[in-house]
């Protein structure tokens, strides 16, 4: 059992770090393409946009912690609830006794109420509806430098000043 | 200008997610780049730091994220606001608003 459960943790923090990878290299990939389609060139866009990223490593370590904690906590819930069900369910068919099996029912009781709710806890968090902006809008686009390297704020700053 | 931007304060990366968020479900790089354009420069905010206040924020049921298809064809997380984080934006903004009028006051009183 235990090396059942530590398999299943490997695997898991696998992914998690698999993920955490995609997601942090979809940014830096995003936003030095962006630099290049401005006329920087493709190497100089990379070490830009790495540069405003910041320290890759550490801020994938920190992503990483906090979601094998926040997996690690549901596997430990969910586990604790499965045997809570499992015997409760063992003693109602194995037991002849009133009060016993009454236990018994509370156990399973409280097993698949705890599923239930770690269940609807982390489907909760994953529900999502695909319509809107599910891709990148024009809201979303990068800022827009001018000929004199200069963001549309800046130019409605200079703008506003010389009015 | 560069010279004078300020460090963000403790939480309050948090709360321009959450109104950032508000509007739309974004992935990270876009929640980036609204930020960016809202603060105008005014607010030094290192992307990347942007992805562990995220983490954060859906352990604690704020936001929650799924897998979809950026405009430029590839896999992204895009995040979106739960029930919970509306109510953590109201609360925070109202938080906000009460600490900055109580600053205000102080620094027109000296």
């Amino acid at each position: 059992m235990k090396n059942f459960l530590e398999l299943i943790s490997r695997s898991r923090k696998a992914s998690i770090e698999n993920e955490v990878h995609e997601e942090l290299q979809f940014h830096i990939d995003t936003q030095a393409s962006d630099y290049t389609s401005l006329g920087i060139t493709p190497e100089e866009s990379r070490v830009l946009a790495e540069a405003r990223f910041g320290d890759v490593e550490r801020i994938r370590s920190e992503c990483i912690r906090i979601s094998t904690r926040n997996t690690l906590l549901t596997w430990v819930l969910t586990f604790v609830f499965l045997m809570s069900l499992v015997v409760g369910l063992l003693v109602r068919a194995l037991s002849t006794e009133v009060n016993v099996t009454r236990v018994g029912t509370v156990m399973t009781m409280i097993g698949g109420l705890g599923i239930l709710l770690v269940y609807a806890k982390r489907a909760g968090s994953m529900v999502f509806t695909q319509s809107g902006s599910v891709r990148l809008g024009l809201d979303n686009s990068p800022v827009s430098f001018d000929e004199q390297g200069r963001t549309p704020f800046e130019r409605v700053k200079s703008w506003q000043e010389g009015q | 200008m560069r010279a004078n931007r300020t460090d963000l304060m403790q939480g309050t990366l948090e709360l321009l997610i959450l109104k950032t968020l508000s509007r739309e479900q974004m992935h990270g790089y876009g929640i980036a780049q609204r930020i960016h354009q809202a603060v105008d420069d005014l607010l030094k905010v290192e992307d990347g730091s942007l992805y562990p206040a995220l983490y954060r924020m859906e352990e604690r049921g704020w936001i929650a994220s799924e897998w979809g298809v950026s405009e430029n064809n590839r896999r992204a997380k895009f995040y979106k606001l739960t029930k919970t984080g509306r109510k953590q934006l109201a609360d925070q903004s109202m938080n906000w608003e009460r600490i900055s009028r109580a600053v205000m006051r102080v620094l027109e009183a000296t």
